[in-house]
């Protein structure tokens, strides 16, 4: 290969490879643009709101090492709820959601993505203490009815105009807790 | 007889066709950029500069960039023309160019049977950067929270979800219910910030076998990359898509493929699959030093030293590329030191043997002595005339030699490593009848052994500790570097060496060669009979 001709073919490879640095590094993958909205759905309920949190018995805490006897300590069994979504009057998400945390004793949390067809839509949200459903550790003898009395129930229902490729919020208020839907925020 | 097919090449017909493959295109950079800057040689080097680029250019972009404001902070650097726009553009590239260069690093060491035996240390930290590097790069996407930082965070977000481990879905982060939080950006800027540091005590354990690691690309080929990355940077600045929007579903998000491939997978199958997918490919890959070492039999074993020849005289030590070689107290009475070989070190390169003037330390039938051995019977069978030429090949190089009696009417005799090549061999070949003897080595920085191509030039021409004995012609012996896949262009040079040895004066053969095994840095208490080496 002469001279004149390395040159050329080494400045081809480099300038190749840095061709495929700039396009490799910013490429979107092949895909439909979306045809779908999307419902959103994210909130959580505290022990305190879901009907407080089982606290150990004497007997149990007795078992437990002397540092680790916490006598205000969760012991799981918050009650599970029960999700349910309607589109349009169509039973969209029928679910039971149990408390997090290996012991169920962390808050219940709900994250979903339930896609629409764009359009008005109808939704309605219930998410209430789910009385058919056991609590998993379920000592049932400890639930008071005070506690019962304290489960808090959310619903939210309304109309929204959805473009293929929104995404709409079932969220609680911060200040008032209440479930209510609203566009995401940046 | 010689040594033949090297152990990295019996192991794994596998790797035989893509080891084939990269021996093509190494000739092919070799004829564009020369064995000195062939980028290809030179991939763990550049992914170090490439760091250090990354470096530079990271503290001017953390001048600017606002926890508080990230994407209106990245806009903001991407508003100046003169400084930041391109910066930012050669950090991007640069850590792409890194990816590169490291996936060709590692690709190169697999196929170059690099990644068994005491290389295992360096195989497995070199994953560990990787997976390093990947991350940091991950968090570096992320600080720009345009819509790709937000989709590697949300996709990250999803797969970690599946697993067991949070009690609630550390998505919900992301679903804009409210602005993202200033403790998120707060802890992906610490972790870009932090595990780079944890980067370099991973590099500093991946070399820290090696003697002399070379870091750094040769100076020309580094400027050179990174003037080709700030000329990219300047004609194509790195862009900026939209800022991350929770109202929308991402679409057509650009990705920067070098670091985000693994989404379009992860997008496609559940979560489970994609960690089970991870899983494997991290099984396979860590378990890969187990793999590619060859069958128990066939593993070379390690470097031995003959006390009682061995004088002290610390050359071996300084020569092994892998810091193996220890001087130590004698145990046989004798004042001074004694060469000591950790076998857990010992790649059995075999570049000791080539160092050793007294020919005391090698491993197992490739000691000094054992090559006189292989030569005198090489000298009995093939009878060179004053108008031939032995061609000694590494044959793991140099045209993949091993199989062939000869090349270009030249003798092939093949070594396991031109570093290993004691210079008697070549003394006792010329002085025993051969006209010639043209010595190829692997391209320096491609070396299976790391410096034996250096050492081998240096002994033959610079006097470096085995050197040949100045009473040796040095018109008839040559000295050339080729990949594996350079017949052609070696063929060449045998010819013309051939020719030009042909012209000499045709030499005396020698009935019986003694040699010299005397080292120039004796020690004072080293005794070595002369007429040893001939047993
Ligand atoms: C950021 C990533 C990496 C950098 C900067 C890097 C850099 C280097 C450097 C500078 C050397 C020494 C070269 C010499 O002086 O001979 C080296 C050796 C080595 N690297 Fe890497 N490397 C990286 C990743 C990897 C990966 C991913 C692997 C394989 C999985 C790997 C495998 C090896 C091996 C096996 C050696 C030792 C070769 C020998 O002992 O002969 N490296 N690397
Ligand atoms: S005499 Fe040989 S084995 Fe001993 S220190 Fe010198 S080079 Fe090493
Ligand atoms: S063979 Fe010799 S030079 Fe090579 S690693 Fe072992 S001790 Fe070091």
């Amino acid at each position: 290969m002469s001279g004149v001709l390395r040159v050329l073919a080494a400045t081809g490879v480099t300038v190749l490879v840095a061709g495929l640095i700039a396009v490799g590094s910013s490429l979107p993958p092949p895909s439909e643009p979306p045809s779908e909205g999307l419902l959103r759905l994210d909130w959580r309920l505290r022990g305190e709101e879901a009907g407080g949190c089982i606290r150990p018995t004497a007997e149990e805490l007795a078992e437990l090492p002397p540092h680790m006897r916490n006598p205000d300590a969760c012991v799981g069994g918050l009650p599970p709820y029960r999700l349910r979504l309607w589109v349009d009057d169509q039973l969209a998400l029928n679910e039971t959601v149990q408390a997090g945390g290996v012991r169920g004793d962390r808050p219940l949390t709900v994250y979903d993505e339930v896609p629409l067809t764009p359009g008005l839509r109808r939704i309605r949200i219930e998410f209430a203490p789910d009385e058919g459903a056991s609590t998993g550790a379920d000592p049932s003898e400890r639930e008071t009815p005070e506690t019962r009395d304290r489960q808090i129930r959310l619903a939210a229902e309304g109309e929204v105009q959805l473009e293929a490729g929104q995404v709409i919020l079932a969220v609680r208020r911060q200040d008032t807790g209440a479930l209510v839907l609203r566009s995401p925020v940046r | 007889m010689t040594p033949t097919e090297p152990t990295s090449s019996r192991s794994s017909p596998l790797t035989r066709v893509p080891r084939r493959a990269l021996a093509r295109l190494d000739a092919w950079f070799d004829r564009l950029y020369g064995w000195r800057y062939n980028p290809l040689y030179q991939s763990g080097t550049i992914a170090v500069l490439m760091l250090v680029v990354l470096v530079v250019t990271g503290l001017y972009l953390l001048l600017y960039y606002r926890i508080g404001a990230p994407y209106a902070s990245v806009e903001r650097i991407q508003d100046q023309i003169w400084a930041g726009r391109w910066i930012r553009a050669v950090h991007r590239y640069a850590s792409d160019a890194a990816m590169i260069a490291i996936g060709v690093h590692a690709l190169r060491m697999l196929l170059r049977g690099r990644s068994w035996g005491p290389r295992a240390l360096a195989w497995l930290s070199g994953l560990g950067l990787l997976a390093l590097f990947v991350f940091v790069a991950l968090t570096g996407f992320v600080m720009v929270w345009d819509v790709q930082g937000r989709l590697l965070a949300m996709e990250g977000a999803r797969l970690l979800d599946a697993l067991p481990i949070f009690s609630e879905p550390i998505s919900r982060a992301f679903s804009g219910e409210r602005s993202m939080p200033g403790a998120f950006f707060f802890l992906n800027y610490f972790l870009h910030i932090a595990l780079p540091l944890g980067m370099l005590l991973f590099l500093y354990i991946h070399v820290s076998r090696l003697a002399r690691a070379k870091l750094l690309p040769p100076r020309r080929l580094g400027w050179g990359i990174v003037g080709v990355l700030v000329l990219l940077g300047v004609v194509r600045p790195a862009p900026l898509p939209p800022e991350a929007d929770p109202s929308v579903i991402a679409h057509q998000v650009p990705l920067d493929w070098f670091f985000a491939f693994w989404v379009p997978v992860t997008q496609a199958v559940a979560p489970g699959v994609a960690w089970l997918l991870a899983g494997g490919l991290t099984l396979a890959l860590v378990t890969i030093p187990l793999w590619t070492q060859p069958r128990s039999g066939d593993r070379p074993g390690p470097s031995n030293v003959e006390e009682r020849q061995c004088t002290g005289c610390t050359q071996c030590s300084v020569d092994c590329p892998y810091e193996a070689i220890t001087m130590v107290t004698r145990s046989d009475g004798r004042i001074g030191l004694v060469a000591s070989v950790d076998p857990d070190l010992c790649v059995s390169c075999g570049i000791c043997a080539g160092s050793c003037a007294p020919m005391s330390v090698g491993p197992p039938g490739r000691t000094g002595r054992d090559q006189l051995a292989q030569v005198r019977a090489f000298l009995a069978e093939k009878e060179p005339g004053a108008d031939q030429v032995v061609l000694v090949a590494c044959s793991r190089g140099a045209g993949e030699l091993a199989d062939m009696a000869e090349f270009e009417e030249a003798l092939v005799y093949p070594v396991e490593c031109i570093g290993s090549l004691h210079t008697s061999v070549v003394e006792f070949l010329v002085r025993g009848g051969a006209g010639g003897v043209f010595v190829a080595a692997c391209p320096e920085r491609d070396c299976w052994n790391r410096e034996g191509t250096k050492w081998a030039r240096e002994r033959l021409f610079a006097d470096r500790e085995a050197e040949l004995k100045e009473r040796v012609d040095r018109a008839r012996v040559g000295f050339t570097e080729a990949g594996a896949a350079e017949r052609g262009g070696l063929a060449e040079e045998v010819r013309d060496f051939t020719t030009a040895v042909r012209r000499l004066i045709p030499p005396e053969p020698e009935d019986t060669v003694e040699l010299d095994l005397d080292c120039d840095r004796p020690v004072a208490s080293s005794v070595l009979d002369p007429g040893e080496a001939d047993r």
